[in-house]
């Protein structure tokens, strides 16, 4: 059974073997499109953009390093270096960074009256927006 | 949403039991959309229900908060918890905000210090220690391994009370300024959703046009823009669809799969 299943997966099915491994590659997407739907991107877009564009191109970087190491390595036995993939952690690291130079900029004021209650006000809309349409926010300019 | 500060105070059994739940069962509800989602609502489940109370509006508002997508390092995890419960525990739904900032915000860094300490450091110094022990004939190596994973799980166990008290005197001492953090906690968070996007979301062109004798390679054209500009195209593809009226997030990932399925199957897009 198993075997018959695996065998039409590897030949006559194996478009839809080929589609299921693109889907599970691309779901995450949709995790992280939801995610967004409940952050501030609207106010928060630049820091979306800088994540977005750091990461890839570092990541494009130490691949494509890593490939020509791989290759040398191939080559020419003397060739002994190694090299790592992109450290994740590195990332968030100057995402920290970033996250401590916006804290530092936030004026320290006691509770300022409107602005609490706006940003209270807000958080309602959106949670009510919350219950009504299945998790979805329609509105996240918080 | 009255009754907004819960008077609820966590006890020892709540830390037990969130660290047997979060020990036996973290994983186990893993899926390729929002991953250790599930898991982290259960491992809380419990703390939840004392916190807001059984049927209240704001237990709802909150499960649907800790179903979003969440991922990180499963021997760090209740670090996060720890905070994120001490958090709702002083402010309750007033706290949401910061809640959700700090956990996307925290997961990204945890899951690296983790993936690199438990996932590959830990395993290579012992397994090494072991695997050449064993070849000379001695199991004590093995034992060490054993050992060492069962101090693993001592970590995994104390982290967690650790964080709960580091998270209430967050709380307590930065009252005032808890909106400031909050703001920045979100701006790692979206800063790191931006990081993600460009490392999780592993598609790309796979179709290469012939046009007369000459092959067009898209993704080599499209990487010449901005790398990985397939995936932030998808990403904002689903976000502009979530935003679309009668659209749940079980449709946008059914018209994903479709899509997924036939352009793959066609060998328009394929894996990385």
């Amino acid at each position: 059974m198993v075997q018959t299943i695996a065998t039409a997966l590897n030949e006559d099915l194996k478009w839809l073997g080929t589609g299921l491994t693109v889907a599970g590659a691309t779901l995450p997407a949709v995790g992280f499109a939801i995610l967004l739907r409940y952050l501030p991107v609207k106010k928060h877009i630049a820091y979306l953009i800088l994540g977005f564009t750091i990461t890839t191109l570092f990541s494009v970087l130490f691949t494509n390093i890593q490939t020509i190491g791989t290759g040398l390595a191939a080559v020419n036995k003397s060739f002994t270096s190694v090299f790592n993939g992109l450290p994740m952690l590195a990332i968030a690291m100057i995402g920290l960074a970033l996250a401590i130079l916006h804290y530092k900029n936030i004026p320290i004021k006691k509770p300022v009256a409107a602005g609490t209650t706006d940003k209270k006000a807000n958080t309602e809309k959106v949670s009510s927006n919350v219950n009504n349409n299945e998790g979805e926010i329609t509105d996240d300019e918080l | 949403m009255t009754n907004s500060k819960p008077k609820y105070k966590l006890t020892n059994k709540d830390f037990k039991q969130i660290n047997l739940r979060s020990l036996f069962g973290y994983q186990l509800g893993w899926n390729y959309e929002r991953m250790q989602n599930t898991g982290y609502l259960y491992t809380i489940l419990p703390q939840l229900r004392k916190i807001y109370g059984d049927d209240s509006p704001e237990l709802k508002e909150m499960m649907k908060l800790h179903t979003q997508f969440f991922n990180t390092s499963n021997f760090f995890n209740t670090i996060i918890t720890g905070i994120d419960l001490a958090i709702e525990e002083n402010e309750g739904i007033a706290g949401k905000d910061t809640v959700e900032g700090l956990k996307v915000g925290l997961m990204g860094p945890f899951a690296a210090i983790g993936d690199s300490i438990f996932a590959s450091l830990i395993p290579t110094i012992f397994g090494a220690l072991a695997a050449s022990m064993a070849a000379q004939g001695n199991p004590i190596g093995v034992l060490i391994w054993v050992a060492a994973s069962l101090l693993i799980c001592v970590f995994r166990w104390k982290q967690l009370g650790f964080a709960y008290k580091q998270g209430v005197s967050l709380v307590t001492d930065m009252r005032d300024r808890l909106n400031a953090l909050t703001d920045s906690a979100t701006v790692l968070g979206v800063f790191m959703v931006g990081a993600l996007v460009a490392t999780m979301v592993n598609v790309k062109f796979g179709w290469v046009p012939k046009i007369g004798k000459v092959s067009m390679n898209i993704q080599n054209n499209l990487d010449m823009i901005i790398p990985k500009l397939l995936p932030a195209l998808i990403v904002g593809f689903v976000y502009w669809l979530l935003g679309k009226k009668k659209m749940t997030s079980t449709k946008a990932i059914l018209i994903v799969l479709v899509l997924c399925v036939a352009l793959g199957g066609m060998g328009i897009l394929a894996k990385v």
